[in-house]
């Protein structure tokens, strides 16, 4: 058996990598890394590097104080030159989705009942994109642990948020931050006695570390001081039921911080999008254009990425809006794939999500207005 | 086994290898290597990204094994393009069934034992069975322990082992 297992593993092995692309050129911009290596080598120089940084940072920081209501944030570092070398913890997030052998299949008609839903009326300019359609993943139960627990809390009135997640994770304990070759300035610090790292993105910025017992928390937040976020983190508490977490003065909480397993259970989806007419023919429309309409059974808020926020009301239930990219949010994605690795200015994109009765709800799309419209118009359809 | 196994790693660089050089020289192996973390689709962009940010960063003149850090990398990008966005993403859509991976050599049960594969004992088994090296290699490879190395492969036979048997 060992031997058919090592064929089978080599051809897996084999498949794998068979269709493999061409390789991609090494960015004519080599030169230029170099040349920024150099720079931040030499002190005269550091300091203009940095100065550019400033200046680029500084840019979407002040950008930030045009959008009204929503942010508040006037104390985060500015971020540091992306060719600083940075610490990092080493961070595996991948292993909660991948522990249980999940199958699908289409829904049944009982089921997809629970979950169609599409607008009544579409924003103008948009059309049907991918049209419904409901689906049933299987999650059979599973040894290994499969779980997390949310806690986010928002401030209404300027924007903030912070939101904790406790993943189960399958990490070794760290005793030291480990060096990365993930390029975002990255700064290791200290959390309830264990090294984290923390990531500026802008206004943004997330601290996250493995636990004693191998599990991961991480905290983002929008809105708060690093004092506020260090904080925070530090208040983090995971009992095996769920998190609780100390946050700021004037924060709401909005998601209960419960565990939930993610593993012996059927989670029924619906998923729809929609398109400008202009680009809907496309089989990938151009990022940041499509509404994506995501409604499931896994009853949680599903908050990821953070930036300003309000909380509208959607036929009767709060809801949650993020916008999570766009000029003037000082929110900042770290580009690295054709130059050397620096800030950028976020696309524009927001999500929206609430729960309803056990329902998941969520919408991506491009700016809070269109997704708050489409939200407000979701009509059932099962 | 041996057919498995052409693609052993290549003898360690010149001291004065020039970092276009050295590129030159892995760039198939790690695009092949990202291809089997994240699909074709995706494979280039990981390649290019873990490539650019490892040469800006200032510690790089000093690596000593500059073939495993790239590698590194491309696995630490692989892992952070299923990350935090990309997690609650997939779970999004997850009624988006388009495939990543074709594998139209495998039969169909073991391609499906294949799909469910983690990133990481994908990489590990890419390693061991594609590039031939040892989990200590490995470990250096993808800056994890030994152990884990072995954990990700033993869970990936057991696994495939388990499919195998469903299939009895």
């Amino acid at each position: 058996m060992t031997t058919d297992l090592d064929r089978e593993l080599g051809e897996i092995a084999a498949a794998l990598v068979a269709d493999a692309p061409p390789s991609p050129p090494l960015p004519p911009v080599s030169a230029l890394v170099a040349e920024n290596r150099r720079a931040l080598a030499s002190p005269s120089r550091r300091t203009g590097a940095r100065w550019l940084a400033v200046t680029c940072v500084a840019t979407a920081v002040a950008a930030v104080a045009v959008l009204p209501q929503l942010s508040t944030r006037t104390d985060h570092p500015i971020p540091r030159a992306a060719m600083v070398d940075v610490p990092a913890a080493y961070i595996d997030r991948s292993a909660a989705n991948a522990c249980a052998q999940v199958s699908a299949r289409a829904a049944t008609v009982a089921e997809a009942s629970t979950v169609s839903f599409l607008p009544a009326d579409l924003p103008s300019g948009f059309i049907t994109h991918e049209p419904g359609r409901a689906g049933t993943q299987h999650r059979p139960a599973v040894s290994s642990e499969c779980w997390d627990a949310d806690a986010t809390y928002v401030a209404p009135t300027s924007g903030a948020i912070v939101s904790v997640t406790v993943a189960s994770q399958d990490n070794a304990p760290q005793t030291a931050c480990e060096r990365s070759t993930v390029a975002p300035p990255v700064r290791c610090v200290t959390i309830q006695g264990r090294p984290a790292a923390l990531i500026d993105e802008g206004t943004r910025s997330i601290v996250s570390w493995p636990t004693a017992d191998g599990q991961l928390v991480s905290v983002s937040a929008y809105g708060l001081s690093d004092a506020e976020l260090t904080a925070t983190a530090n208040s983090v508490r995971f009992d095996g039921d769920g998190v609780t977490v100390q946050a700021p003065p004037g924060m709401v909480q909005v998601e209960d911080g419960a565990l939930r397993r993610s593993d012996s259970r059927d989670v029924v989806y619906f998923a729809a999008s929609f398109a400008p007419t202009s680009v809907a023919d496309m089989d990938e429309p151009p990022a940041g254009t499509v509404i994506h309409l995501s409604i499931s059974t896994w009853d949680d808020l599903s908050i990821n990425d953070v930036g300003p926020t309000q909380l509208v009301d959607v036929n009767g239930t709060t809801a949650v809006v993020v916008i999570t990219g766009g000029p003037g949010t000082g929110l900042v994605r770290w580009i690295g794939g054709s130059g050397p690795v620096s800030a950028g200015v976020a696309p524009p994109s927001a999500y929206i999500t609430w729960r309803v009765n056990g329902v998941s709800f969520r919408i991506d799309g491009p700016d809070a207005e269109t997704i708050v419209d489409v939200a407000r118009a979701l009509q059932p359809t099962g | 086994m041996s057919e498995l196994r052409e693609h052993p790693a290549p003898a360690p660089p010149a001291e004065s290898e020039t970092d276009a050089a050295l590129y030159a020289r892995v760039a198939p192996e790690l695009t092949r290597f990202a291809t089997a973390l994240v699909g074709r689709a995706d494979a280039a962009d990981v390649v290019s990204t873990a490539v650019m940010k490892s040469l800006s960063t200032p510690a790089w003149p000093e690596v000593v094994n500059k073939r495993a850090y790239l590698f590194r990398a491309v696995f630490n990008e692989s892992k952070r393009l299923h990350g935090r966005s990309a997690r609650r993403r997939e779970r999004e859509r997850a009624t988006d069934t388009r495939p990543h991976w074709d594998l139209p050599n495998l039969r169909p049960d073991v391609r499906a034992a294949a799909l469910r594969l983690s990133t990481q004992q994908r990489a590990v088994i890419t390693l061991t069975y594609w590039a031939d090296l040892s989990p200590a290699a490995i470990a250096e490879h993808l800056g994890i322990s030994e152990g884990s190395v072995r954990r990700h492969l033993a869970r990936a036979r057991e696994q495939l082992r388990r499919t195998l048997h469903d299939d009895d």
